[in-house]
């Protein structure tokens, strides 16, 4: 029987490399690619004839749209809606990873760390380019907080620049443990299933409650990673604020 | 005076009311539970940060192994800060359990 953990396993469907650099066309890249395709097909058909009184499609995309469009606005106070096909993109891109991996035979591309602490350095990278281009120099005033005394610089400004630098960390650690985890535990007991024989029922019974389960998770992940990035561009845009 | 005393408890009676309407009547809510999963990956993250520069400050300055554990103590205390900062925007700060004393 494979192990719980063979599941993340990387296949490499063709084999292509640049120089010394491996660029093959993995399944983690074709369900990337899928993903990609998926959202655009949703918000391509959603968009395309739009209606007073919509069709499912367009109400699935509209409801998408105005629920991340108000997250970003509640939690940057209006003033980072520029910056709303970051994190429709972010969000759209983060689920459908997720629940592409509830589908028998799917791959759950975010359980891949390297690929969580990409989007999480992408969100990462963005928060100080908005932060530099807002605010300039007095962006570093984000390193030492309001009202504490000179005297504690020396102390304070390590601990808040370690605190910043373990945004990226905590943010594709949480996704990928998440993820990975749900996984791993979904297996466990479809393997009790199978060696348990006729009392593997139970198992079955457990095994349906935790895929309810990681169909929230999939979606609450999500939710979270994007609140998150709405947060970090909220301290760019409004700093101390 | 005594107006302002019912003003103090009534501005209390209003923070108790919203606290509760944010985070729930348990402290073992679900919805607490998820603040503690975010807080402990913040705490993990910002301690092998914190450690990972230490070891890198060692690594090229040859202070082995004084960064490493200069490192993991800021580290720890980043971590700190951030599950506090956390805990303040969800009500859990010092400012509920003064207001709670009275």
């Amino acid at each position: 029987m494979d192990s719980p953990l063979h599941q993340f396993q990387i296949k490499t469907y063709i084999p292509l490399s640049i120089g010394p650099l491996d660029v093959s066309f993995t399944n983690s890249a074709f369900f990337m690619m899928l993903a990609t395709g998926l959202i655009i097909l949703l918000l391509f058909l959603g968009a395309r004839n739009p209606k007073v009184i919509p069709s499912h499609l367009q109400s699935i995309s509209e409801y998408i749209y105005e629920f991340i469009a108000t997250l970003l606005d509640e939690n940057t106070g209006g003033r980072g809606h520029k910056y709303l096909p970051f994190v429709l993109s972010i969000f759209l891109f983060v689920l459908f990873g997720n629940l592409l991996g509830m589908i028998p035979y799917g791959f759950t591309f975010t359980s891949q760390l390297i690929l969580t602490f990409g989007l999480a350095s992408i969100v990462f990278l963005v928060v100080i380019g908005v932060g530099i281009t807002k605010h300039g120099i007095k962006f570093l005033k984000h390193f030492m907080p309001d009202g504490a005394p000179l005297v504690m610089a020396p102390l304070l400004i390590p601990i808040e620049v370690i605190s910043f630098l373990s945004r990226p960390v905590s943010l594709s650690v949480r996704l990928f443990a998440n993820m990975m985890a749900g996984h791993t535990m979904l297996k466990v007991f479809a393997l009790f299933t199978v060696s348990l024989g006729l009392y593997g029922v139970s198992t079955v019974v457990v095994n349906s409650v935790l895929i309810g389960f990681e169909f929230l998770v999939a979606f609450l992940q999500a939710y979270v990673f994007t609140v998150l990035t709405c947060l970090y561009l909220n301290d760019a845009i409004n700093m101390h604020s | 005076m005594k107006k302002s005393q019912q003003l103090k408890e009534k501005k209390r009676q209003l923070e108790e009311a919203l606290h509760k309407k944010r985070v729930g009547n348990t402290a073992l809510s679900p919805a607490f539970s998820s603040v503690a999963f975010r807080a402990s990956t913040d705490m993990l993250s910002a301690i092998i940060v914190g450690t990972l520069l230490g070891f890198a400050f060692d690594k090229y300055l040859t202070t082995a192994h004084y960064g490493l554990i200069v490192g993991f103590i800021l580290g720890a205390a980043a971590g700190l800060l951030t599950v506090y900062k956390r805990l303040c925007k969800l009500g859990y700060g010092f400012e509920r359990i003064d207001s709670t004393r009275h």
